[in-house]
């Protein structure tokens, strides 16, 4: 058996992903989403599973694909790496908020207490972001004017985008239905979804502490002490920057060490939140 | 306790307290044993009539107008849209 790499696996992860999406949607209501996730978990014959499966290969896409990001990063460095890899760099780049904000939104659209304080969390960011904030909103959020009617076709889409700027990117270089890649990916599911459920945090009306997902910790925590601007849109922006300015800066050691003092202060932050009691 | 808002009867006329926290909209839960509003996101505190105390909100919770009905039927809280 071949070595199986992180693109592989990106790929692998966000079809079963998708494709698990579509199953959950068919049961999934916008206009009562938290009552379709109870749903799903205790009505459906393996509901569960399918919205564990939706969960958690999310949750494995968007991770394997930032190590498929640091894994690749060097193949653009330098003089030597020819100019049309790099200009496609910092576009195929845009895959990694765009999967971002499809997991993060996979959390609101299940309106559960996490879900109902992110949601509004994000919408306040977007609100703060000067000249295109109300725009940018009305684009991908727009939950106090819209509910989930517009969050859920950008997650939708969002999933969907990745899925074509990978392939459009891959299907000349690589051979993306990679069989080992695929049967590893679905086996490991599998076994995984079987026992593990997706989480559900029933909402209450006088919840003392609300911690939003994994990723949003950080933020959340940065948001206690720093003006929204800076804590919510500044800050998380500077890795996807920096990456961004890698093909095109000869001394990228500058960069490299931005990222890792990056990274150390944000780990850092989210430990510090996921230790908080109150 | 309402989804919107928190009405309190005091003895200068009832208060309708907007449970929407000013830091970045999360909904604020009210504490009995502290007599205080609590923002489950980031910890900010507001007193029992929606003052701020502590946290990153920074401003006081917002009173929405309220009106009694005749007979002590009950109260009208106006949210504006």
């Amino acid at each position: 058996m071949k070595s199986v790499t992180y693109g592989q696996l990106t790929g692998a992860f966000l079809f079963i992903s998708i494709v698990s999406g579509f199953v959950v949607a068919y049961q999934y209501e916008v206009a009562t989403p938290f009552v379709s996730a109870v749903s799903i978990d205790a009505i459906l014959p393996f509901g569960f599973f399918w919205r564990s499966v939706h969960f958690w290969t999310s949750q494995a896409f968007v991770i394997v694909l930032v190590a498929h990001v640091f894994d690749l990063i060097h193949r653009v460095e330098g003089a030597k790496a020819p100019l049309k890899m790099k200009r496609h760099w910092s576009f195929v780049l845009f895959c990694v908020p765009v999967a971002i904000y499809a997991l993060f939104s996979g959390y609101v659209l299940r309106y559960d207490a996490t879900g109902q304080a992110a949601g509004t969390i994000a919408e306040h960011l977007f609100l703060k972001i000067p000249l295109l904030g109300h725009l940018i909103d009305k684009l991908l959020m727009n939950l106090s004017g819209d509910g989930l009617n517009r969050l859920y076709p950008v997650h939708i889409l969002a999933g969907i985008g990745c899925w074509l700027i990978g392939t459009w990117y891959h299907l000349k270089r690589v051979n993306i239905l990679y069989y080992e890649a695929f049967v590893a990916a679905t086996i490991a599911t599998i076994l995984f979804c079987s026992v593990i459920k997706a989480p559900l945090d029933v909402p209450s009306i006088n919840a003392h502490l609300i911690k939003g997902p994994w990723f949003f910790l950080g933020i959340q925590e940065l948001l206690r002490y720093f003006d929204p601007l800076v804590a919510g849109i500044i800050f998380p922006a500077i890795p996807l920057a920096v990456l961004m300015l890698v093909p095109w800066i000869r001394n990228t050691f500058v960069l490299y060490a931005v990222i890792l003092v990056w990274a150390f202060a944000y780990s850092s932050v989210t430990v510090i939140a996921i230790l908080r009691s109150g | 306790m309402e989804p919107e808002f928190v009405l309190i009867v005091t003895a200068t006329g009832p208060l309708a307290i907007s449970r929407t926290c000013t830091h970045l909209g999360c909904k604020v839960s009210f504490i009995k044993e502290e007599s205080m509003f609590l923002c489950p996101c980031h910890q900010s505190r507001f007193d029992k009539v929606g003052k701020y105390i502590s946290g990153p909100a920074k401003k006081d919770l917002v009173r929405f107008k309220v009106t009694s009905l005749e007979n002590n039927e009950g109260y009208v809280v106006y949210i504006p849209r």
